[in-house]
């Protein structure tokens, strides 16, 4: 018993329990007619609550040091579940902010709760995302990944399409979906191309093969349809077609959750797959990765530019840091540090992701349609969303003292390191282009009159208490980057 | 041990007291303000006695903590001969800009949170003596410019405070690299990490040539120079400033001019200059030629503007092309004149701005023509006012014929056409002041709604009496100012001569440009 309980049990349990409370959920659905809202609610916020300790148990228990890294012959601990699932610290610290990002969600799901949401399925299949997340992340193999990938995927597609009156919405879920899978699509076929070759599905075994045979070209296949895999799944440039429709057509909240969980996940698949899988063939994609980031942080920049929208503007602004993280994600190398570095990133901008749909549902919630000019005299009729919407553009600009500036700074700093200059010359260049969206959102804040506008009616505390968390924690992050794991 | 704090005081009080002024009263928080300004004063003046001038080129009162420990990146602050005038004069304005923004009466609690949040982002720059957290204030100071610009300026508010923002903003994430770059230097010579000043001081760098015939030297050096000289501004990209100026209320210009500009000069004199000297020396003619350039070019223009505020402006990028032709001098006589200059700009460009935004209370407008014969009407602010035109032209006995005096003896050291050319700027500017307070204060009145105006209101005295006391101190007795930094100007060219290639001997009055 105690040996099931340390080895399987223990592990598992932020698994678990997102596990737990999907299903317990799932089970008052059947077992209650009508109401008990307050239940489920707190049912549904138990789930992430207790990822959450249970992950700081865990790294608790096992204090790893990261310096071992990914590519280590030994990973930290690894589960023998045949070894598909590896639990080091990337996966621990994954787990942390999966499990918060879940929770500062769920306080603001509500928004669109009653009318829509008759029988909880968005809080049911947000548990369910988040296992996959989870899964995703602590991936081992191949097939492993297919399902992480898959369990976070589609529940995703539904609940982007979840307004089911609103064509916009099922459009969104529908194209998120064609093209989600198509990039799922790669991934098989890049898995089966692997297997193959090296007639395993396992991490280790596949890089252990790999270095003996670095030019097949059947191995270059699979890494070319791997990076349009995982393309697809971060929405980088040229993948990155559906991100501004699936965003816009989402329900605001499921927007906030696709842009910082879902988000920090795609990357931890590429983390996994670039830092980890192909490793050795680091040489071969590491320009390709920078190019491409390059084109991302230029297509995302620029196309903001021209929006009006504020979903699409944030939409292509998560495009732009895409592209930022995948520069990140290009200087991986045997060093592990930089893992940490993107990870930092993820977080930072997650949690300003989500301030900013925190407070754009609440406009919703009040009426307003998601126009720049929305938000006119906002600064000084709602102080509090004023400067928390006001912190959140600054940090997604990335100007200091904000999280966001040193989330860039880390990273573009790895960059040079790593012999990236020129890359990141071209990065600060689309930074300066995208600088004139952000302070948009302060003119209108602050510097436009409000056209007969007055504060906002209707309020909502618990998303309140989302906003001024997110708000916090992007001050926060700034002068301590040390509590997020970093240095 | 209350010395050591005295550093991080000088920050924290006007950082603390910004967010302080949300919880207060739209009145409360514009008396708060003011309050704490002076006692920003009164900690400028503990600061003024403490500091030891004879010790001028060493950090003195450093405070530090560690804070991104993996890349040497530090909390520090200390301060030396370059910061402290500047420093001082920061602690000096601050009252003055916040008295000058009493007429206000919209949403003053940001207003004022802005000042004060800009107060310390500007301390702060000067006092950091690590290259990050130098960064991390020079930027964090775009903020509450850009909301006092955009929020409290006039029509094209939010055109110039983008362009402020987008302007400065471009430069600084080049400059941005550049430390990236230099911290990978320090690390491949050293093996450590550090962002001190004094350590990246010692780096040197390989004549290789990296991309464009420019070696690694000469890149980090137009790196920093370029978001400096966007700041200075330095001819050609001072487009922003007139804009900015003109847009922003008159608090916000006071500080624009007197405290932000002087920070791509000091920027220069910390960190391009010492860290790349080498780089400094090839390019310092070309620099020179065009701070030369941008005196000549910014005296034209502000000649011919029918706009107050714009011919200030337009000054003001002619006077700062004077501190940068005296550091381009590179001899100390230069240098101490440069600084001086930094001093007397934003000094008596504050008071021309101060007493502009007086005039525009009462008539809403800036424009010459809409005033004339003013002395009849306003005899003591048309006082004040010929008082800081001289102070701003250089006319001897007050405090902007030192440092202008200075600069041309150290430019005529270096080379004398130079010295030629740019005193061509004096005659100018004497001649678009000159013709700026015929325009206004003197002749018939032509408009007769003018002739009700008011004369100066207590509240205006108490802001232009220190203004021009100070300024005619530093005109009479500039010796006891000097005193507190001139030591580290003439250890200055030392320093970074000694990391140059060029040999010592030549300090003595040798010829720059030949070389």
């Amino acid at each position: 018993m105690n040996v099931f309980f340390e080895y399987f049990f223990f592990p598992l349990s932020p698994v678990l329990a997102l596990v737990a409370s999907g299903l317990l959920l799932i089970l008052l659905e059947c077992v209650t007619e009508e109401g008990m809202k307050p239940l489920k609610s707190l049912v549904a916020l138990l789930g992430p609550i207790l990822a959450i300790y249970f992950t700081w148990s865990l790294s608790r228990e096992w204090p790893v040091a990261f310096t071992q890294g990914l590519q280590s012959a030994a990973p930290v601990w690894l589960m023998e579940f045949s070894k598909v699932y590896r639990l080091d610290e990337m996966s621990l610290s994954f787990f942390w902010a999966i499990g918060v990002f879940l929770l500062v969600t769920q306080l603001f799901f509500h928004s669109f709760y009653d009318k829509w949401n008759e029988k909880n399925e968005l809080l049911i299949l947000s548990e369910f995302i988040a296992v996959g997340m989870m899964l995703l992340v602590s991936a081992n193999d191949l097939v492993m990944l297919f399902l992480g990938l898959e369990l976070m995927s589609l529940p995703t597609y539904v609940i982007v399409g979840f307004r089911r009156e609103d064509v916009r919405s099922s459009e969104a879920g529908l194209k998120y979906f064609l093209f989600g899978s198509f990039g799922t699509v790669l991934l098989l076929l890049a898995t089966a191309i692997l297997y193959m070759q090296f007639g395993s599905l396992k991490f280790e075994q596949i890089n252990a093969l790999m270095g003996a045979q670095l030019n097949q070209p059947s191995l270059l296949l699979a890494l070319g349809l791997m990076v349009g895999a995982v393309g697809f799944k971060i929405g980088a440039a040229p993948f990155h077609m559906w991100v501004s429709d699936a965003y816009e057509g989402a329900p605001t909240s499921i927007t906030g959750f696709m842009g910082s969980a879902v988000k920090l996940a795609s990357f931890g698949l590429a983390i996994r797959v670039f830092g980890g899988l192909f490793l050795p063939l680091v040489g071969k994609w590491s320009t390709l990765l920078g190019w491409l980031a390059v084109l991302t942080m230029f297509v995302g920049n620029l196309s903001a530019l021209v929006q009006t929208n504020l979903k699409r503007v944030f939409a292509y602004s998560s495009i732009a840091h895409a592209g930022f993280l995948l520069l990140g994600v290009a200087c991986l190398s045997k060093d592990a540090a930089n893992t940490q570095l993107i990870y930092y990133y993820l977080v930072t901008y997650g949690m300003m992701f989500l301030g900013v749909f925190a407070i754009l549902s609440l406009l919703e919630k009040n009426g307003r349609v998601l126009e720049f000019k929305s938000l006119s005299g906002l600064g000084f009729k709602n102080p509090v969303l004023g400067i928390a919407l006001a912190l959140f553009a600054l940090s997604a600009a990335g100007i200091p003292p904000t999280a966001g500036f040193f989330a860039k700074y880390f990273l573009l700093f790895e960059a040079v390191k790593a012999n990236g200059t020129f890359f990141v010359v071209l990065a600060v260049v689309s930074n300066i282009i995208g600088i004139y969206y952000y302070l948009r959102v302060l003119v209108h804040l602050y510097m436009k009159e409000a056209e007969g506008v007055s504060a906002l009616a209707e309020e909502s505390p618990s998303t309140y208490l989302a906003i001024v968390v997110c708000a916090l924690s992007v001050l926060y992050f700034a002068f301590v980057p040390a509590q997020l794991g970093v240095f | 041990m209350m010395q050591e704090w005295l550093l991080l005081s000088l920050v924290l009080v006007p950082l603390i007291s910004a967010v302080v002024c949300f919880a207060l009263t739209d009145v409360l928080a514009k008396y708060f303000a003011f309050g704490v300004s002076l006692v920003g004063l009164v900690l400028g003046a503990v600061l003024y006695c403490t500091f030891d001038g004879s010790h001028a080129t060493q950090f003195q009162l450093p405070i530090s903590f560690s804070w991104i420990t993996s890349l040497g990146v530090q909390f520090a602050f200390a301060i030396d001969g370059l910061s402290f005038p500047l420093v001082v004069l920061t602690k000096v304005m601050m009252p003055v800009a916040v008295l000058a923004s009493f007429p206000e009466k919209r949403n003053l609690k940001l207003y004022m949170a802005c000042y004060l949040f800009l107060d310390a982002a500007m301390t702060g720059t000067f006092l950091a003596t690590d290259l990050v957290l130098f960064y991390v204030f020079w930027e964090m100071m775009l903020i509450p410019m850009l909301l006092l610009i955009g929020i409290w300026g006039s029509e094209q508010r939010i055109y110039a405070s983008l362009k402020f923002f987008i302007f400065t903003f471009a430069g600084s994430v080049l400059m941005l690299v550049a430390i990236f770059f230099l911290i990978t230097q320090y690390h491949e010579q050293f093996g450590t990490y550090s962002t001190n000043i004094a350590s990246l001081y010692q780096l040197h760098f390989t004549p290789v040539k990296l991309c464009c015939g420019l070696s690694i030297e000469q890149l980090i050096f137009l790196a920093f120079f370029i978001a400096f000289a966007i700041k200075v501004p330095l001819f050609p990209l001072h487009t922003w400033l007139p804009d900015a100026h003109v847009q922003a209320p008159t608090g916000g210009s006071i500080l624009l001019a007197a405290v932000l500009l002087k920070m791509g000069t000091y920027g220069m004199l910390r960190f391009a200059i010492p860290i790349a000297p080498n780089a400094f020396v090839g390019f310092a003619p070309c620099i020179a030629h065009l701070s030369i350039i941008g005196i000549l070019y910014g005296a034209w223009v502000a000649f011919k503007q029918k706009d107050m505020k714009k011919m200030v402006a337009y000054s003001s990028v002619s006077h700062l092309g004077f501190c940068v032709l005296g550091i381009c001098a590179m001899n100390a006589k230069g240098l101490t004149g440069s600084m001086l200059q930094m001093v007397n700009h934003g000094l008596s460009t504050g008071a021309l701005f101060l007493l502009v935004g007086m005039l525009y209370e009462r008539r809403h407008s800036k424009k010459f023509a809409d005033y004339g014969g003013l002395a009849s009407i306003l005899p003591f602010f048309s006082l004040f006012f010929v008082f800081v035109a001289c102070s701003s032209m250089g006319v001897p006995g007050l405090n902007g014929f030192v440092g202008e005096f200075l600069v041309l003896m150290g430019s005529f050291e270096a080379n004398p056409v130079w010295a030629g050319i740019s005193v061509l700027g004096v005659v100018f500017g004497a001649l678009y002041m000159l013709s700026m307070v015929k325009q206004v204060l003197f002749g018939p009145v032509t408009h007769t709604e003018n002739r009700s105006l008011k004369d100066l209101s207590p509240r205006e005295w108490l802001v232009l009496v220190p203004l021009c006391l100070l300024i005619l101190y530093l005109g009479i007795a500039p010796h006891d100012f000097l005193l507190k930094f001139n030591q580290s100007i003439d250890g200055y060219w030392a320093q970074v001569l000694k990391k140059t290639a060029l040999d010592a001997s030549l300090m003595k009055g040798g010829n720059w440009v030949s070389l």
